[in-house]
């Protein structure tokens, strides 16, 4: 038996690579292309929907507000670097995958008790505590989805060759 | 060799579709009228515009519940590719759809709304005191009521950022739904 990797899953993987890094970029806002304008961006505009851009909520770059907030930014960060590191993660396999959506679960709750608990008063949390959480989140889905991008099928050694796998 | 033709996924493009399209406007549309009835205090985040942002990122899961209503319906199994481009098109179709009721809402049931936000929006920046430079850049970032511009460009980036969220969350359900081996 010989196996191939599913090259239909490569192309989406290159494909996402591209998108979540165009993403982590824009996610950064004006700062990082020299404007110091905050709140009129492109950028800005693009994450508008997904994004409170609260700015006392949000990294900046020479001083201009980051496109979104702390959290997100910890998300759409550990999705990017996540996908660059993905061949290696796919090698990770300390969980099953039942855990792994459970453990999925489990950061985007820790997301919401942080939100609710910091809008209630309990404790305030922080930029870094912010970017930390979202990012955990973001890893997750990566640890989650890493092998499925490099999976491996298995084909009969006499069909070597001839099988087309899209 | 008799080919077997694969199920239609449109049906479950349209489901999530559905789901999310509806999560965008109505809470959307609650999230104005919260806005226009309270007194602006000049912050930049309030109540309503959490609400609104809440609503866009529970738009991103239509991928989830599309590719789960593409396996369990039909009793199959299928590479994540396929739920890649099943949750990329339900959140485009949702996108649509959410500003098809929108404009109907805008337009028809309610047109004195969009001026009553953007009012809300400019007393909300004078209440800030900002120099009359910042102020004016700010102004630029709000939308103009009734601008075919600005619909464009939301309908634009909507696809883009919704289509790329869903498209994430259409793998994670493929994964989780679809996949051929039980490793569980």
């Amino acid at each position: 038996m010989k196996s191939k990797i599913l090259k239909s899953n490569q192309q989406l993987y290159y494909f996402l690579l591209v998108t979540t890094g165009l993403l982590f970029v824009f996610s950064m806002g004006p700062g990082l292309f020299g404007d110091s304008k905050t709140m009129i961006s492109w950028q800005h505009k693009i994450f508008h929907l997904v994004c409170h851009q609260d700015v006392f909520r949000s990294y900046s770059i020479n001083g201009a507000s980051m496109a979104v907030c702390a959290r997100c930014f910890g998300i759409y960060s550990a999705l990017f670097f996540g996908l660059v590191f993905a061949p290696l993660l796919a090698h990770i396999r300390f969980v099953k995958r039942k855990r792994m959506v459970q453990l999925m679960v489990a950061t985007i709750a820790l997301n919401v008790a942080d939100v609710i608990a910091n809008a209630a008063d309990i404790y305030t949390n922080t930029l870094h505590s912010r970017f930390i959480l979202g990012a955990l989140f973001g890893l997750t889905i990566m640890l989650f989805l890493a092998d499925e991008f490099f999976r491996r099928i298995n084909l009969m050694e006499k069909s070597y060759g001839t099988t087309n796998i899209a | 060799m008799e080919q077997q033709t694969l199920p239609n996924y449109w049906p479950s493009v349209m489901v999530g579709a559905l789901i999310i399209g509806l999560i965008l406007s109505v809470l959307g549309i609650i999230s104005q009228y919260m806005l226009i009835s309270s007194e602006p205090v000049g912050s930049s985040f309030t109540l309503p515009q959490a609400i609104q942002t809440f609503s866009c990122l529970a738009g991103a899961i239509g991928g989830f519940f599309a590719v789960r209503h593409y396996a369990t319906e039909n009793e199959i199994t299928f590479p994540i590719g396929k739920g890649a481009v099943i949750g990329f098109f339900t959140g485009v179709v949702g996108v649509i759809i959410s500003t098809v009721i929108s404009l109907i809402w805008q337009f028809v049931i309610d047109p004195e709304l969009d001026d009553a936000v953007y009012e809300w929006a400019i007393r909300n920046l004078e209440v800030q005191n900002l120099p009359q430079q910042q102020m004016d850049m700010a102004m630029n970032f709000i939308p103009e009521p009734g601008s075919m511009t600005t619909l464009l460009w939301g309908i634009g980036f909507g696809i883009v950022v919704l289509g790329v969220l869903n498209l994430l969350s259409g793998i994670i359900g493929a994964k989780v739904f679809a996949k051929e081996e039980d490793e569980f």
